[in-house]
């Protein structure tokens, strides 16, 4: 249907979870949202979300606020997060947490993120005291020159990966690692709310949200920029942070009230006629 | 689909913004339904975009209090900025009901002309808005003025302001909650308001009827739009009548002080009834539930006509349940707050003049001088720079609310605007029970006469009482259901009887002109017009000027759908022949052209939506059953497609995956054979064995 169903593993979690097996890209008949986002769940735009498929979004206020811009179809299922956690939850013994994983806000393919990277390291030091992991994503960790601001201010970088496709298993691994990183550490941190901070706090991490937010090339109004953000999520920004807020904000944005069952998502995504282990 | 073209993708947790500069930037609604209220981001671009507004162009009044809606407008621009939402008939109640408001808050979108007359009059004004875009335009229109605020995002944000003196939700709570708010029933948000006005203050509320009289009307079912995120319809909690909503209002310790029923529509009321009056025995006469009664079926399918469907609703003493509005003055309890009810003369007089948004402008050195030409889409600009309104000649326009002659405290029975005519022209005029139980008319002495172009309006004609009798319109309808020949015969000619009366000689003189079968009440032996208050300033020749009158009832026959006993094939002109021929009067074509003309004249210096652009029949059932049939077609033939193309997909995705996994195995398989010494030895060994065969098979 769309490659994006397929990016961070998200289709090989859903197809983990309806019983194929975690190998299958299975193609989803309609348009998983794959990332956090405060808009309706998708780009601005998003005229390849062809009308007549369902739109699976993460939270209702998506499906309302997406409404309300002439979007029809949505279909409120959480997030494949939500979806991997349920399958991977908390072990009982848990190992030690220790110090703080930082995602530096990145950009993509088509426009590079602006900011300085020498600044928010002397930030990142001035308000963490622990050891400090620096996750950057696979096009920044590419780069030797972003790379090299991190390591040598003594932090321990790393990419979950790159995102992959439905073709290469790259991706596949990407929100397992994450969860694993996570669960490591003891605080989740970025200068921006993000996908990152949430998936923390939904896995009891603290969460820290503060730094120069950095500027994206041609940043599109309709999001509203870091002033919304801060007017939505006040509690949510800070250095510390209360993490009970951040969890319940955490759980209502990756709809973990919305999950549904195995039998439901293949009827959902097109699977039911598909036979375990093959794709369609 | 070629997605590496089409897809472009944001960023992984896409907090942040990912789109191509180069992409369609417009969001238009892409349902069926009604929409068109997004706003196009694009466009939004060229007036400040929502990220930049915040950082330039900011007004100062303007105070984002979070979950704002970015990209939503509640309130469409129009462009010849004229108010046709009912603005006069609720701005004369509101006037009344608090001659000199202290602090008011708006909740929800009101017609910005509103805006700017409570402003005038208020110590300061604040309103609360969900759009973005509208919140923005509202603050810059108010940029200099000290006393109007508008908040904009989630109304339960708002509770940590001081509550106000008055509270105003006229637009009823159905725009209210912004996107990002949970749903809100009609009680909660009820409960989220009153926490708004202070002890002692006032809120009036508007209350849609969702069994109102249109919805009798309703051909279509409900059909979400954009706006609504939460399916319509279903609030367990919204009232269900005048005594829910009182009973609501007690609760939250409010005593309702009046309760009207709003008429013709929810969204655009022009009379307001009180309750009670409605609730008494006492019927209301036709002459002011004609007004009531307007056919308004806004080109959307019926089932039946509104306006037939409304006069049952009166006849059956249902009015005050069936409404589709109700609209409900109600007092906090506790110690009135300082600057509310009390007369305040020069603050109110202050408001009204140059009243840009809606009320007649009052120029006091215009006189009797006609008015200036070339205003703006054919409306007259009035030289106090309130362009787009008919001008008043009198001193003073609207209500002498504060000059106590004890009007200010008192609430009326009814109010009643427009009738004929569009919202400039409304003369908003209480209705009451005289001593001996007839219903008066009044119009303050101090209304302002209308005048534009050949047409004059005297409101003070208005004053006394209201003519009892049925409607003509009504009566020769009915004539026309029963095939009754000889009734419509005796009426028509009674008619022209009692015009040929009043004629000057071969004309009719101009206040007569307006003596049309909807503005006429049959009295016993005699006519009496409804609204004697507009006259032509030139008399017109009778035959065009009673041409006009038959050719519009020919016109309102056949828009009504209803049975008549003339062929079915008949237009209105041919239909007006023969009512002129009913009457027995000869039949002329060039006074026939002369007749349409002066409606049409009519028609747009009144700016009403009268019948002169022919017969407006609502689309019929007939009509909708063959383009279901059509649709129907449609959908199976894409539904065909679709299918097809959903089975080539999955073949070549299984096709492809093949390939893929051959590509695969012939790879391996190649990179474990192809070390260069193994291949020689091999084609050495072949040849050996070939030669060898040979020589075995004694072959040359």
């Amino acid at each position: 249907m769309d490659e994006s169903n397929h990016w961070y593993g998200h289709s090989r979690i859903f197809a983990r979870y309806c019983g194929f097996g975690a190998e299958n890209a299975l193609r989803i008949q309609g348009f998983v949202q794959h990332g956090w986002n405060y808009l309706h769940g998708y780009a601005p735009n998003d005229a390849w979300c062809t009308p007549g498929y369902p739109r699976f979004v993460w939270s209702e206020v998506l499906a309302r606020r997406g409404w309300s811009m002439g979007r029809r179809g949505h279909y409120v299922i959480g997030s494949p997060w939500a979806y991997l956690l349920a399958m991977e939850p908390a072990q009982a013994e848990v190992p030690e947490r220790a110090g703080t994983i930082w995602y530096p806000f990145h950009g993509w393919e088509k426009h590079a993120v602006r900011g300085d990277h020498a600044r928010l390291v002397d930030e990142i030091r001035g308000v963490e005291k622990g050891p400090v992991t620096v996750c950057l994503y696979w096009l920044e960790y590419r780069d030797p020159e972003i790379r090299k601001w991190y390591e040598r201010a003594g932090f321990r970088v790393i990419c979950h990966g790159d995102r992959g496709s439905r073709w290469d298993g790259r991706g596949s691994g990407f929100l397992s690692k994450q969860l694993g990183e996570l669960r490591r550490h003891r605080r989740v941190a970025s200068n921006r709310l993000s996908s990152a901070i949430l998936y923390g706090a939904s896995v009891g991490c603290d969460v820290a949200v503060y730094g120069d937010p950095m500027t994206l090339e041609e940043e599109r109004p309709e999001y509203g920029g870091t002033e919304r953000r801060l007017r939505m999520w006040p509690e949510l920004h800070g250095t510390e942070i209360d993490s009970t807020a951040a969890r319940e904000v955490a759980a209502y944005e990756l709809g973990f009230a919305h999950l549904a069952g195995p039998e439901e998502l293949r009827v959902l995504f097109g699977w039911a006629d598909t036979r375990r282990g093959r794709c369609a | 689909m070629n997605e590496a073209e089409s897809h472009i993708p944001p960023t992984r947790g896409s907090h942040s913004p990912g789109a191509p500069s180069g992409g369609a930037r417009t969001e238009g609604a892409r349902s069926g339904g009604v929409s068109g209220r997004v706003v196009a981001a694009g466009a939004e671009d060229r007036a400040g975009p929502a990220v930049g507004a915040e950082s330039q162009a900011m007004p100062e009044n303007l105070r984002l209090v979070g979950g704002e809606m970015l990209l939503w407008s509640d309130e469409p621009v129009r462009a010849d900025g004229r108010d046709d939402s009912g603005g006069a008939v609720l701005r004369e109640l509101v006037g009344r009901a608090v001659p000199a408001p202290g602090r008011v808050l708006l909740v929800g979108p009101h017609p910005e002309g509103f805006v700017e007359w409570l402003a005038g009059r208020a110590r300061s004004v604040a309103v609360a808005l969900r759009s973005f875009p509208d919140a923005r335009r509202l603050a810059a229109r108010h940029a200099g003025h000290d006393g109007v605020t508008v908040y904009c995002g989630r109304l339960e944000k708002l509770s940590a302001t001081q509550p106000y003196d008055v509270v105003l939700a006229l637009d009823g709570f159905e725009r209210v909650h912004s996107a990002e708010s949970p749903d809100h029933p009609w009680r909660d948000t009820l409960a989220e308001v009153v926490r708004l006005v202070a002890a002692g203050g006032t809120l009036i509320l508007s209350a849609r009827n969702e069994l109102g009289v249109q919805a009798f009307a309703e051909a279509k079912p409900y059909e979400r739009a954009d706006g609504d995120w939460f399916p319509g319809g279903l609030d367990q909690t919204h009232p269900s009548g005048h005594e829910a909503i009182g009973g609501e209002l007690a609760s939250h310790g409010f005593g309702v002080e009046r309760c009207y029923a709003g008429f013709p529509t929810a969204r655009a009321p022009q009379a307001l009834l009180a309750v009670e009056a409605l609730d008494s025995a006492a019927a209301l006469p036709d002459a002011i539930t004609a007004v009531a009664c307007a056919r308004t079926h806004g080109g959307r399918p019926l089932l039946a006509d509104p306006g037939q469907l409304a006069r049952k609703m009166f006849r059956h003493g249902l009015a005050g349940r069936l409404a589709p509005v109700w609209v409900t003055v109600a007092g906090r309890h506790g110690d009135p707050p300082v600057a509310a009810r009390t007369a305040d003369g020069p603050q109110v007089m202050g408001g009204d003049v140059g009243g840009a948004g809606g009320s007649p402008a009052a120029e006091a050195d215009v006189g009797g001088s006609p008015v200036a030409e070339g205003g703006v889409r054919g409306w007259p600009v009035a030289e106090g720079g309130a362009g787009g309104w008919p001008v008043a000649e009198a001193d003073v326009g609207g209500w002498p609310v504060a000059e106590g002659d004890g009007v200010g405290g008192a609430l009326p029975d009814a109010l009643v605007a427009g009738g004929m005519c569009a919202g400039a022209w409304a003369v908003v005029h209480e209705v009451s029970r005289g001593p001996a139980g007839e219903w008066v008319r009044d119009v303050p002495a101090a209304t302002a006469t209308l005048v534009r172009d050949r047409v004059r309006r005297e409101p003070r004609a208005l004053a006394g009482p209201v003519p009892r009798g049925a409607l003509l319109d009504d009566l020769l309808l009915t004539a026309c259901a029963f095939d009754d020949v000889r009734q419509i015969r005796e009426t028509l000619r009674h008619l022209v009887r009692w015009l040929e009366s009043r004629a000057e000689g071969e004309s009719l003189p101009g206040e007569l002109v307006f003596a049309t079968t909807d503005n006429l009440v049959s009295e016993g032996d005699d006519l009496a017009l409804i609204d004697p208050s507009w006259s032509l300033a030139e008399p017109v020749p009778f035959d065009v000027a009673l041409t006009r009158i038959l050719w519009r009832f020919a016109v309102r026959l056949l828009s009504s759908g209803q049975h008549h006993p003339w062929p079915w094939t008949m237009e209105p002109d041919r239909l007006a022949v023969t009512l002129l021929a009913v009457c027995g009067r000869p039949f002329d074509r060039e006074c026939l052209d002369r007749a349409k003309e002066l409606e049409e004249e009519l028609a747009v210096t009144l700016g009403a939506g009268t019948p002169g652009g022919g017969v407006e029949a609502p689309e019929s059932y007939r009509e909708v059953l063959a383009v279901r049939d059509r649709l129907r077609d449609a959908v199976l033939a894409y539904q065909a497609r679709i299918d097809r193309l959903e089975a080539r997909l999955t073949r070549r995705e299984r096709e492809l995956r093949k390939a893929r996994n051959k590509l695969r195995n012939v790879k391996k398989s190649a990179s474990r054979t192809t070390r260069p010494p193994r291949i020689a030895a091999r084609l050495l060994r072949l040849l050996r064995g070939r030669r060898e065969l040979r020589e075995r098979m004694e072959i040359p």
